[in-house]
């Protein structure tokens, strides 16, 4: 029999959406009458931008055309719309960004769990407390962290807490640390 | 990063900040500022001057290793949808997503007055889509969780599911309709 990835038992039950699916889930069966509004997981709900929509519509037909047809694109993402990022979102804010430095994909989650990929496995790690999920289970995943305790923290990764005590800004940890992520789901 | 592509006012990426280039791998993405959450694009910025350590003890840049990642493991973003975010930087794309995140930029200042009126301490959502808030009566996340489902038919998100440090708070997304962010406030306010 294959063996698997033992760090994935050490992750908790539940990640903390599909909870809240879970328990919407149970009381909107008991109670089908009740209308119920979600703000939760952060979805967007308004229609994609008509720009966006019509360069879609566009690409559909050169799809359709042999003269302009697609097959594999460059897996970096198409020069195009890198340079327009590295210019607009960067160098015209006085970033020194280079369209070789941006790679596309499909998001941002994926990247930051696959970034793990191209680190070592013994960086000292530090995150926010709070921080989205994605960022820590990660690196249980990855074997970077020991069991979790009872209030979810996982041994081996260093919290950086912040609340109204500390005015929502973060201690400079006192120890080293060779990663940190810099997250604010508030 | 999610809030900061979201942030009106001041829309600086952090790799602006000195020394950033030699420090910082900065993951963005269309999803909010462009409503993009079901068509997919994000991009990752990868400085050419950023440094690991090998087991050699040598400095090696990061660049090539996620270069090679992604040509190894990764097909890339199909071309529709990239010419879809691409479209996000013309002129007509610009005013559309300004568009887009003033609405709800709006909704959240309308959740933080609402909420603020009914006693509560909030936090945030000025230039971010989220408003963090206080649960009273010193109740746990999942308990006012409980209580808002059960009592206002309204689903938010437990600050502890973030972590430890977020327990006793509460947080309120701004992405909705207006008339859903309006009746979820009546009822707030209306019956906490």
């Amino acid at each position: 029999m294959a063996t698997i990835n033992n760090h994935y038992l050490k992750l908790k039950a539940g990640y903390l959406f599909p909870e809240i699916g879970r328990r919407v889930a149970a009381f909107a069966e008991a109670h089908p009458e009740a209308p119920i509004i979600k703000l939760g997981i952060g979805d967007v709900t308004e229609p994609l931008p008509e720009a966006c929509r019509q360069a879609m519509t566009q690409a559909i037909a050169e799809m359709g055309d042999r003269n302009t047809f697609k097959g594999y694109g460059p897996e970096q993402g198409y020069g195009w719309l890198r340079e327009k990022i590295a210019a607009q979102d960067f160098q015209a804010r006085g970033c020194a960004i280079d369209a070789s430095e941006i790679f596309i994909s499909d998001g941002s989650k994926c990247d930051c769990g696959n970034i793990l990929d191209i680190l070592g496995d013994d960086n000292s790690i530090a995150v926010t407390d709070p921080v989205y999920p994605v960022y820590v289970d990660t690196h249980v995943m990855a074997g970077h962290t020991g069991a979790s305790n009872d209030a979810g923290e996982y041994a081996g990764l260093t919290y950086l807490p912040i609340n109204a005590s500390n005015n929502f800004t973060a201690t400079i940890p006192t120890q080293k640390i060779d990663l940190i992520y810099l997250c604010f789901p508030k | 990063m999610k809030p900061l592509s979201l942030t009106l006012k001041s829309l600086i990426p952090s790799t602006k900040f000195e020394g950033a280039r030699d420090c910082a791998i900065e993951f963005r993405s269309f999803s909010k500022n462009a409503g993009f959450t079901g068509t997919r694009c994000a991009f990752t910025v990868v400085p050419n001057t950023l440094k690991g350590k090998a087991a050699d003890g040598s400095e090696i840049e990061l660049w090539p290793l996620w270069n090679r990642r992604q040509a190894t493991k990764f097909n890339g973003v199909s071309y529709i949808v990239q010419r879809g975010a691409e479209a996000v930087y013309s002129a007509d794309g610009q005013s559309q997503t300004q568009a887009l995140i003033r609405f709800y930029l709006e909704n959240a200042q309308i959740i933080r007055d609402q909420l603020t009126k009914a006693g509560l301490q909030v936090y945030g959502g000025v230039n971010a889509p989220y408003v963090w808030v206080q649960t009273p009566q010193g109740l746990s996340s999942w308990e006012f969780f409980d209580q808002l489902l059960q009592k206002n038919y309204v689903v938010g998100t437990p600050g502890s599911g973030f972590g430890a440090a977020g327990e006793g708070y509460f947080r309120i997304s701004a992405f909705n309709s207006r008339a859903n962010v309006e009746e979820a406030m009546r009822r707030l306010t209306s019956n906490l």
